[in-house]
């Protein structure tokens, strides 16, 4: 195997991970989410039961299921950019500017955000930080590590653009990194209309 | 030399910003990118502590857990429903619906996509979600029945956008957010401006049709029904989509539910709404959360990085300096805010209203906040509840300015071969002129907005939220 076909396998696998912990996450979150949320509704209306555990844990659910998409996103290139100058540039040209944002942004950015993280999702697990929302168990430290886990999926999800944008100047990868054609468990996206609907 | 840049180093930061927001990276990386530099700039100038580097952590973790305020966790919600309602084709069979029923209505069709775009776009939340959907469903059915492209581009466009700034859509909660106002308050002040609007696109429309006949035809001859339409098509096509967005607000006005209540049932709605269409089917429901969880992470991750932009801004003195200039101009209330809506308009030509509401907010907060209206308006929390909506009408009229409207851009790329740009621009003016005769009418006339959430929101004990981060 060529030095670029096992980059390619990685980077792959990488991805795969990222997508695969994100969507896993929101397949589990996401109707907790709605369930919970009705849940508190019907039982203030009925009066059976106190309703703010409940919304405590809708809460948390809800914030790691948005760390943990960040990366996730970047891969699915879901993250909004100006592009009126984008969008006349040369696909190299494209490629260049995304490598150099990786490298000198992106990286550095989630790095000194996940040892912020490590540190403080530590401090809570030593300190035995108490959560409302698992009936006062000591897991905030979940909540925390989140944050951690999400930034370290940018920077591996940055890794990837990384290389697949290197590869891609050295002409053995066909398109810039990241885009949205290159579906990662995102097949329907862009059927905005159903216009395939019966 | 290293006097000016202690002095000037916030508005450096701005202008960095700026140039660095073109490079067509994502704007959420470029704004935490420039404020973590900047922080380590100011570090180097003793602007900035070690530990203010952990209030930049701080801000990831803190601005989305602890949201006493605001429940967040309404937004994933409210994109949950309306990727569900797009998936499951509801959008096309209301347009059937509404076709049918508003068929000897002079300009009809054109009244069904601007309906839809109230009924389902809010649910989009994002312009080029908003447009590109109706692009998609109507834009063909208008030119197959006749249409005039530049006139059919003109309803897609503003029916796309008007939906944008109606209520229960997520861009309102942002907005109301920034100027520190209850979002209840917002929604229900927006329903008095969104019913002008319309209004005057019905009377553009049926004006239209009369003058130009060829542009709007509403002879049935030239329409062939596209479905038949049973009485069944009416019930899960029509009157349950309006239902369940009537529910949503009826919910938060009456009371019975907070808003992410609200969220929630608006969301298991649409699955049970799909469901009834038969079109509810594991593929379906994975793209739904595909897109709501790419669609959430955007949203926050732009969230997120604002904040910890503008905490670096405020350590830098940014915001003092700007804020003092722009109130050292002297231009009066009315000039100020003329002014500061002028600007959003034209940062609206370029990006989406999520960068511009979180990004320029953070000067214009304060600015806007020294203004005067107590002549115009005899209570302070409504004036700014007056002027949210100015924003939010001046952001709306922005997306659709040639040549560089938002709005139109999406458009195009969604519109079958036969409309060329040419066709959007020219179809999009009369609607521009509607959209400034609307926001004179709010600004001559508050009432406008500020009269029914006077009437059924208690804001006797309403105070206006500093923003808990800051």
């Amino acid at each position: 195997m060529t030095t670029s076909a096992v980059l390619l396998r990685w980077s792959r696998i990488l991805e795969i991970s990222v997508a695969g912990l994100a969507l896993a996450f929101a397949w589990l979150a996401l109707p907790l989410l709605i369930l919970f949320t009705v849940l508190g509704v019907a039982s203030r209306w009925f009066g059976v039961g106190e309703t703010t555990a409940l919304y405590e844990l809708g809460g948390d659910l809800f914030f790691v299921l948005v760390m943990l998409s960040f990366g996730y996103a970047y891969l699915q290139d879901g993250h909004v950019r100006v592009d009126i100058f984008r969008g006349r540039l040369a696909p190299r040209v494209v490629a260049s500017i995304e490598l150099v944002g990786c490298l000198v942004i992106v990286t550095p950015l989630s790095w000194f955000l996940v040892d912020y993280a490590v540190d403080a999702a530590w401090t809570a697990f030593v300190q035995g930080e108490r959560a409302g929302a698992f009936g006062d168990l000591p897991l905030q430290w979940l909540v925390k590590a989140s944050v951690a886990l999400g930034f370290l999926g940018v920077l591996l999800a940055a890794a990837c653009v990384t290389v697949r944008n290197i590869l891609f100047l050295l002409g053995t990868c066909g398109a810039p990194s990241p885009s949205n054609d290159d579906a990662l468990y995102g097949s329907g996206v862009g059927d905005p209309a159903g216009i395939d609907a019966p | 030399m290293t006097g000016l840049v202690y002095d000037n180093v916030g508005l450096l930061m701005f202008v960095v910003l700026g140039l660095l927001i073109f490079s067509g990276l994502p704007v959420a990386f470029v704004l935490m990118g420039v404020g973590l530099a900047f922080g380590l700039v100011g570090y180097g100038l003793g602007l900035v502590r070690l530990a203010d580097f952990g209030a930049i952590y701080f801000r990831v973790y803190g601005t989305l857990a602890d949201s006493e305020d605001i429940a967040w966790s309404a937004v994933p919600l409210l994109i949950l429903m309306g990727a569900m309602l797009q998936q499951s084709g509801i959008a096309r069979e209301l347009l059937f619906c509404l076709q049918a029923l508003l068929r000897r209505v002079p300009g009809g069709l054109a009244v069904a996509v601007s309906l839809i775009g109230v009924i389902l776009a809010p649910m989009a939340g994002m312009v080029g979600a908003g447009v590109g959907t109706l692009a998609l469903i109507a834009l063909p059915t208008m030119l197959e029945q006749g249409y005039k492209p530049s006139f059919a581009a003109g309803v897609v466009a503003a029916a796309g956008t008007l939906g944008v700034a109606l209520p229960p859509g997520i861009m309102l909660f942002f907005l109301a957010d920034a100027m520190g106002m209850q979002v209840p308050f917002i929604f229900l002040a927006m329903i008095g401006p969104g019913l002008l609007l319309f209004a005057l696109y019905v009377g553009y429309y049926a004006l239209v049709s009369r003058l130009d006949p060829g542009a709007a035809p509403t002879t049935p001859s030239a329409r062939r029904p596209t479905a038949p339409a049973r009485p069944i098509h009416f019930v899960r096509g029509l009157l349950l989509p309006v239902g369940l967005i009537a529910l949503i607000l009826g919910g938060i006005i009456a009371g019975w539910t907070t808003l992410s209540e609200s969220a929630a049932i608006g969301a298991a709605g649409a699955v049970v709404l799909a469901a009834l269409c038969g079109t509810l089917s594991l593929r379906r429901v994975h793209a739904v959360v595909v897109q709501t969880t790419v669609m959430t992470a955007m949203v926050f991750l732009i969230f997120v990085a604002a904040s910890v932009f503008s905490l670096v801004f405020r350590l830098l003195g940014g915001v003092d300096r700007v804020a003092g200039f722009l109130t050292g101009l002297s231009f009066g209330s009315w000039g100020t805010l003329a002014l500061v809506l002028g600007v959003i308009f034209v940062l609206g030509c370029f990006i989406d209203w999520l960068e511009i509401v979180l990004i320029s907010f953070v000067i214009f907060r304060p600015v806007l906040d020294g203004l005067d209206f107590s002549s115009h308006i005899d209570r302070p929390y409504l004036a700014f509840g007056w002027i949210t909506i100015l924003v939010a009408l001046a952001l709306q009229i922005s997306f659709l300015t040639p040549p560089f409207g938002f709005a139109l851009f999406f458009l195009r790329g969604a519109a079958p071969p036969g409309v060329r740009m040419a066709d959007i621009y020219r179809g999009i003016i009369p609607f521009i002129v509607i959209q400034l005769i609307a926001i004179g009418c709010v600004a001559a006339i508050p009432q406008l907005a500020t009269w029914l959430p006077d009437q059924l929101l208690d804001l006797r004990a309403a105070v206006r939220g500093i923003k808990a981060h800051e």
